[in-house]
C-alpha cells in the first residue's frame, strides 16, 4: 500500500499534468499559417480583383466559391470562373480553406486541416474513353519514352491517347505540367507550388515563377496574356485531338 | 487483372505503363531496428545497473523498477520482432497504384481497392510543435474509407513504402469525383 502511495500515485499525477500541459498550452502560431495560403488561390486583395478581371477578359462569369465559414476557419478563399470559351465549357476553380480540426489527438497541442483546389476543367467529348496524363517525372511511375528529349527529361506521359509532339515540346519548354484527360474532362491541375516544394524546398517554391500565371506565391500578379495564351493552347489541343464537345 | 497478377508482374519486372510502384523501404526498416535495438540496450544496461544498487537498499523499489524495466524491454523486443517479421515478406511487400485501383501487399496480406471505392482520402502530417508546417515534417499517414465495407483503411504509415507524399499525390489524382477530403496537420511537443 505504501508503495502505491509513494510511487504509483505521484507517477499518475505527473502523467496527468503532462497531458494537461500538452493539451492546453498556448497554441502554436505556426499552425495557423498554411503553407499554401500565399499560393495562386490566395484571397489576398490582388487575387480578389485579378481573378474577376481574368474572367471578364475571357468572357467567363466569376463566382465567389468560398465554402460557408465559421469561427474555426483560418483561411477561406474560393473563386470560380465558368462559361464557354472558344466553344468549350470551361470551369476554373481556385480556392481552398484551412480550419481547426474537429478532432485533435490526445497528445497533440493543435490540429488543423486544409484542402486546396486549383484546377482548370475543360468539358470534352470522349466517347472512346481514351486517356492521357502528363505529370512530372517520378521514379515510381512506369512510363514510356515519347522520343521528345525536352519532354522526357522532365515528364512522364501515361495513357493510350498520344498527343502531338508540338504540345510535348511546348510542355518541355514550360518546364512543369500537370494535365490529364479522363472521361469527358481535360483537367489541368495547378500543383506547381506543391511540386516545387516537394522537389526543391519551400523557400524556392515561394519565390518560383509559375509558368502559367507568370508570378510567384510571394507576389501574386497575374500575367493575363500568358494565362489566356495557355488556355488557348489547351483549347487548340482539344481541337487537334478532335474531342471538342458540340455546344 | 487480379491483385496477385499485379504483384507477380512487378516482381518479374514486367509492370504496365502507368503503374506507380512503391516498394518496401528496407533502409527505413533497418533504421527502425537499429534505433529500437539501441534503445533496448540502453534501457537494459540502466535497468541492470539500477537494480544492482537498489537491491542493497530498497527491495520494493527494486521489484517495481525491475517490473517496469522488464515490461519496457519486452515491448522493445516485440517492436523489433515486428520489423523483422516485416522483413521476411519484404520482397513481396509493396503498394501498386494501377490504372484501376490500389494493390497493397504487406506482411503477406494482399488487399485491393478499386479507385471508385475509395472515399474520404486524408493525409495526416505530424509536426514538431512551434514550427511552421512548411519546415519540419515528422511523419505522414494516408487513410481512406472503403465504400464497400465502410471501414477506415490505413494505406501508409510513415516511410514504410518510402516517402508517403508521392503516394498521396498520385492517389489523389487518380481517385474519382470529390473523394479527396483534406490534408490534416497535427502539432506535437518535441
Amino acid at each position: 500500500m505504501q508503495t502505491i502511495v509513494n510511487f504509483i500515485i505521484p507517477l499518475a499525477v505527473l502523467i496527468f499534468f503532462i497531458i494537461v500541459f500538452t493539451k492546453f498550452r498556448k497554441k502554436t502560431p505556426g499552425a495557423a499559417s498554411s503553407p499554401y495560403s500565399s499560393g495562386g488561390n490566395s484571397s489576398s486583395d490582388s487575387g480578389d480583383t485579378q481573378l474577376p478581371k481574368l474572367a471578364e477578359m475571357m468572357g467567363l462569369t466569376f463566382e465567389d466559391a468560398r465554402i460557408p465559414t465559421n469561427d474555426k476557419m483560418l483561411m477561406n478563399s474560393g473563386s470560380r470562373l465558368k462559361g464557354i470559351y472558344r466553344g468549350v465549357n470551361v470551369d476554373i476553380i481556385m480556392g481552398g480553406y484551412a480550419k481547426e480540426a474537429e478532432f485533435t489527438p490526445l497528445t497533440a497541442t493543435y490540429s488543423y486541416e486544409y484542402k486546396i483546389t486549383k484546377e482548370f476543367n475543360f468539358e470534352v467529348s470522349n466517347p472512346q474513353n481514351k486517356s492521357f496524363e502528363v505529370i512530372l517525372k517520378n521514379k515510381n511511375i512506369v512510363s514510356q519514352s515519347t522520343g521528345i528529349s525536352s519532354f522526357d527529361s522532365l515528364f512522364s506521359f501515361l495513357g493510350d491517347l498520344r498527343i502531338p509532339d508540338e504540345y510535348l515540346e511546348y510542355f518541355g519548354t514550360m518546364g512543369w505540367m500537370n494535365l490529364k484527360l479522363s472521361g469527358n474532362v481535360l483537367k489541368f491541375t495547378d500543383s506547381f507550388f506543391e511540386d516545387t516544394m516537394a522537389t526543391k524546398g519551400t523557400m524556392i517554391a515561394i519565390g518560383a515563377i509559375n509558368p502559367v500565371w507568370k508570378c510567384s506565391a510571394r507576389s501574386f500578379n497575374i500575367d493575363y496574356d500568358n494565362v489566356i495564351s495557355f488556355v488557348n493552347k489547351l483549347v487548340d489541343l482539344i481541337e487537334v485531338l478532335n474531342i471538342k464537345k458540340q455546344q | 487483372m487480379t491483385p496477385e497478377t499485379v504483384i507477380e508482374k512487378v516482381q518479374n519486372n514486367k509492370p504496365e505503363n502507368g503503374w506507380a510502384i512503391f516498394k518496401y523501404n528496407l533502409k527505413y526498416a533497418i533504421s527502425r531496428i537499429l534505433f529500437r535495438g539501441l534503445l533496448f540496450c540502453v534501457v537494459l544496461v540502466m535497468a541492470a545497473a539500477f537494480s544492482v544498487s537498489a537491491l542493497k537498499t530498497h527491495q520494493t523499489s527494486f521489484i517495481l523498477f525491475t517490473l517496469v524495466s522488464v515490461l519496457f524491454i519486452l515491448v522493445s523486443v516485440l517492436s523489433i520482432v515486428i520489423v523483422i517479421w516485416e522483413l521476411f515478406y519484404s520482397k513481396k511487400s509493396m503498394i501498386v497504384l494501377t490504372n484501376e485501383g490500389v494493390v497493397k501487399n504487406f506482411k503477406n496480406s494482399l488487399e485491393y481497392f478499386p479507385f471508385d471505392c475509395i472515399t474520404n482520402l486524408n493525409a495526416t502530417n505530424q509536426y514538431s510543435d512551434s514550427t511552421p508546417a512548411i519546415t519540419r515534417r515528422r511523419d505522414q499517414y494516408i487513410d481512406f474509407r472503403d465504400k464497400r465495407t465502410g471501414k477506415s483503411i490505413n494505406l501508409v504509415k510513415n516511410r514504410i513504402f518510402g516517402n508517403p507524399e508521392p503516394i498521396f499525390n498520385i492517389l489523389k489524382s487518380r481517385i474519382t469525383g470529390d473523394s479527396f477530403v483534406s490534408v490534416r496537420n497535427d502539432f506535437y511537443n518535441n
